[in-house]
């Protein structure tokens, strides 16, 4: 985490936030609409791993910091 | 009495009891609001639940997690003391080395009364007819037989981790030490749930409780899943603490590919334990579910079928068996290279054979299925893979035999449990293939062969190691040795007899006695093989017997066990006095060497730390 | 030997190995999801549950939003907002609670069948109930990570409590992100 621009950290997560939200129009698009299955398995895993490494954090497991003690 | 209800024991118990009366007068009091007739099954499960969690407050089980959630802080676990004595073992201890006997302690209760329903039914299979006992009465319990000695095993399985693990890889206690006390006091109450299970009616389908059977069995059905299911987490939380202990509490300088053997064996079956149990537990819940809201999972009258249950079970039940074999083919490894003097043989190979059982064991779980009508395309994978296992297994076996091979073997009573695990083992592992292989399968399925294979594997991987790790490490609790004499009439009357027991089943079930019967005729020929079985069983209890005698007498009057008795380069005999003392080292250690180089002069795996490496010790030792 | 220096090297120590549980945990809770998940495709196929779409799309979107602010507020709290940290995780909680009625109050309430009709009923409320019982739980931590903030317990350096309750919410919302579209889009009615 970078302590220098503090800013950057909350305006990643309004991007992050915005991709989720779009994503989740056009799978409801995919949805209610006649298009193939795949598409809604591809963006869910896309979703879910957006999730896990911007607001999980999973890449903190390997290093022993991870912004605070 | 006022001493005697401060025991945690005790208040858990009186915690239980409150549980389980406030579920069911809650139950029954939102059906009389409702003007409903009160209803037995949905009160007695949430009874049964909420008895647990009970138990759990009564334990204080909760206690520190709701001083934090409060936001205040609490003593470090490293400054945790027990009250001295045998006292602390029944109590909310939080050293791990009192857990790992408190699991061992509630572990062979377990399997005495197990062992007990076996005999009882045994004796009922002496000959044809009914004499003992009724139908509905042999059934429940063969299924308290089967679920009961899993449980034991489970528990069996932490003792050891829970005991050994810190100490062989350095660490004061646990990652968790909080969770890991809970883990243990989990099973406590969920032990005494599937006990009431006897008392609620029974259940009639056998360990497995596949529906539609167990959809309608009597209550004592729904007893077995609560049980199972917080047994279960008793079992992830356990598997989840060992896991993270494993990866970073290990000494300096031990890198995973300097670790003993039992703690790659552990890491593998933590794995399985962390990740698949959920699938059992939901699967029970799920019918469980169907039985008290009418959810139509498993019901074909409402769109659902029973395969998918079979599914769920199996992708747990099939790798729980190396959860259940992997430690003690860890122990067999541990031990083998103590007492023939030699090097473990390919010791990387053994160690990543435990993780290659694992990954195999997700990916075998339908062959218990070739028979229940699921899609047929299904059945030539699975039965390749699982005959995959073989490969790892086999790598056990190679690297067993060439330990052995010109060693100078010494016989003490744990060498010898080490070599019966090894053969009986091996017998379990020949006798698998024919159940694994479709064609033979079809013929073999639930018959008293599965019987006889189950019992080669378990016994070869769990009971006999189990056995042989007690001997070995028993001066590390006591301080004194368990009686070799004693242990050596163990042995030598369990081997033989345990053996025709097998045999005799196999050569039932090759005759085509179906498992789980109650009654056979007497014009089929099996009743013969079966007086010799239950006597066979009979003589595996009282050798049994012999050894629980052994485990008490020796605790007072054994020999004292004074310095390195095995001669072992395991940190816990080298350094450590016995018994072990209260947060195991006092002075960390290194580790310079490999941990099995026995008999190469000049070769150290542990050193003591100099002192100024202490302050290193906090930040761990990736490597 | 105790430093200060050494004593916060050994807390940070020890909040990497909580991390490792934690992230094990999620992985053990991530297999009853998964057997459920498996079970729905198992029994249903393709053929979905008559659901309500809007409501579906509200709640998903309540689910979304409140992850937002759940990650809004770790960031503050790490760097020393605490007012900002309160308000934040306020509003996460209060979004969690619209997320339950939405679920547990409207969608049981409007769908055209119940737990006991059909597998399709018997699908739908065990993975929105499996759900919405996580989602209770993690509300549960949110109380106690605002009832600690505003008592002022955390601090840039030592929030580990409130790091350990933000994955859970977001794996939580993880879950839905799977369950969404298995309950709501994917397949015919």
């Amino acid at each position: 985490m970078d302590k220098n621009k503090p800013m950057s950290e909350l305006r990643r997560g309004v991007m992050v936030f915005l991709a989720l939200a779009i994503l989740t129009a056009v799978e409801y698009v995919i949805g209610t609409n006649e298009a193939p299955t795949i598409f809604l398995w591809v963006i869910a895993i896309f979703k879910g791993a957006l999730v896990l490494v911007y607001f999980m954090h999973i890449a903190r497991l390997s290093g022993s910091e991870g912004g605070h003690e | 009495m006022k001493k005697f209800l401060s025991i945690g024991f005790v208040t858990g118990i009186i915690g239980q009891i409150i549980g389980t009366a406030v579920g069911i007068g809650l139950l029954a009091g939102i059906r009389a609001l409702m003007g409903l007739a009160p209803k037995a099954e949905p009160a007695a499960v949430l009874g049964a639940a909420l008895g647990i969690v009970g138990f759990m407050i009564g334990v204080g089980g909760f206690r520190d997690w709701f001083t934090w959630a409060k936001g205040e802080d609490t003593f470090e676990a490293e400054e945790f003391h027990d009250q001295p004595g045998i006292i602390r073992y029944w109590g909310y201890s939080l050293d791990h080395k009192v857990i790992g006997v408190q699991y061992g302690i509630l572990s062979l209760l377990l399997m005495a009364l197990g062992g007990t329903f076996a005999l009882i039914f045994r004796a009922e299979l002496a000959q044809t007819g009914m004499q003992f006992i009724s139908l509905d009465f042999f059934n429940t319990l063969i299924g308290m037989h089967g679920m009961v000695l899993i449980i034991s095993i489970l528990l069996g399985i932490s003792a050891m981790s829970n005991y050994l693990v810190p100490l062989l890889i350095g660490a004061k206690d646990m990652a968790f030490p909080r969770l890991n006390a809970f883990g243990f006091w989990l099973a406590v109450p969920a032990s005494i749930v599937i006990v009431a299970a006897i008392f609620t009616g029974g259940f009639d389908t056998g360990w497995t409780g596949y529906p539609p059977l167990s959809a309608r069995a009597p209550l004592g059905m729904q007893m077995f899943f609560v049980a199972v299911f917080f047994a279960g987490w008793s079992s992830i939380i356990g598997a989840l603490n060992l896991i993270v202990t494993i990866l970073r509490m290990r000494a300096q300088g031990m890198n995973m590919f300097r670790m003993p053997i039992f703690a790659w064996a552990v890491l593998a079956t933590s794995l399985i334990a962390l990740t698949a149990t959920q699938l059992i537990g939901t699967s029970f819940q799920m019918v469980s579910f169907q039985r008290l809201f009418g959810m139509g999972f498993f019901d074909p009258a409402k769109g659902g079928n029973p395969l998918l249950f079979q599914h769920l079970f199996w992708f747990y039940s099939h790798p729980a068996v190396y959860v259940f074999i992997l430690p003690g083919l860890g122990i067999i490894s541990e031990l083998l290279p103590v007492f023939v003097r030699k090097p473990l043989f390919g010791y990387k190979w053994v160690a990543m054979s435990s993780l290659g059982i694992a990954l195999v064991g997700f990916m075998v779980w339908a062959h218990h299925m070739f028979t229940s009508g699921m899609e047929e395309y299904l059945r030539v994978p699975f039965m390749y893979s699982t005959l995959l296992v073989a490969v790892p297994t086999g790598i056990k076996f190679f690297s067993w035999t060439a330990t052995i091979w010109q060693g100078r073997m010494r016989f003490a009573t744990p060498m010898l449990f080490t070599l019966g695990a090894i053969i009986v083992f091996l017998l379990g592992g020949l006798t698998g293939p024919p159940l694994g292989t479709v064609a033979t399968d079809l013929h073999l399925h639930d018959t008293y062969f599965v019987v006889g294979h189950f019992h080669d594997t378990l016994f070869g991987g769990y009971m006999f190691p189990l056995f042989a790790a007690i001997y070995f490490w028993y001066p590390k609790i006591t301080g004194r040795r368990m009686n070799e004499t004693l242990g050596k009439i163990h042995f030598y009357l369990m081997t033989p007899s345990f053996l025709v027991m097998t045999f005799g089943q196999m050569a039932v079930g090759l005759l085509g006695m179906r498992r789980r019967i109650a009654d056979y005729d007497p014009a089929q020929g099996f009743q013969p093989t079966n007086f010799i079985v239950t006597i066979a069983a009979f003589l595996v209890a009282l050798s049994i017997l012999i050894f629980f005698i052994n485990l008490f007498v020796s605790a007072k009057k054994g020999e004292v066990a004074k310095g390195n008795i095995w001669e072992s380069r395991s940190p816990e005999w080298s350094i450590l006095p016995s018994p072990a003392p209260e947060h195991n080292y006092a002075q960390p250690f290194n580790v310079v060497g490999d941990p099995y180089d026995y008999g190469l002069k000049g070769s150290k795996f542990v050193e003591i730390a100099p002192l100024q490496a202490v302050d290193q010790k906090a930040r761990g030792t990736h490597g | 030997m105790n430093t200060p220096a050494t004593t916060l090297e050994k807390r940070a120590y020890k909040i990497g190995t909580a991390r490792v549980g934690l992230w094990l945990f999620f992985l053990s809770d991530a297999f009853v999801f998964a057997a459920l998940l498996v079970s729905r495709f198992y029994l249903l196929g393709d053929k979905r549950p008559h659901l309500e779409q809007g409501l579906g799309l509200i709640v998903t979107s309540v689910l979304l939003i409140s992850s937002f602010f759940m990650n809004r507020a770790e960031v503050q709290i790490s760097q020393g907002n605490r007012k900002a940290f309160v308000t934040s995780t306020l509003i996460t909680m209060l979004l969690g609670i619209v997320f339950l009625v939405g679920v547990v109050g409207f969608e049981w309430g409007l769908a055209p069948f119940g737990p006991a009709d059909g597998v399709e009923g018997a699908m739908f409320y065990m993975m929105t109930g499996m759900h919405a019982f996580h989602v209770l739980t993690g509300v549960v931590f949110l109380f106690i990570i605002l009832r600690n903030g505003i008592k002022g317990r955390y601090s840039p350096e030592k929030h580990w409590a409130v790091e350990a309750a933000a994955n859970y919410w977001h794996f939580v919302d993880l879950i839905w992100i799977f369950f969404y579209p298995a309950l709501y889009l994917i397949g015919t009615v």
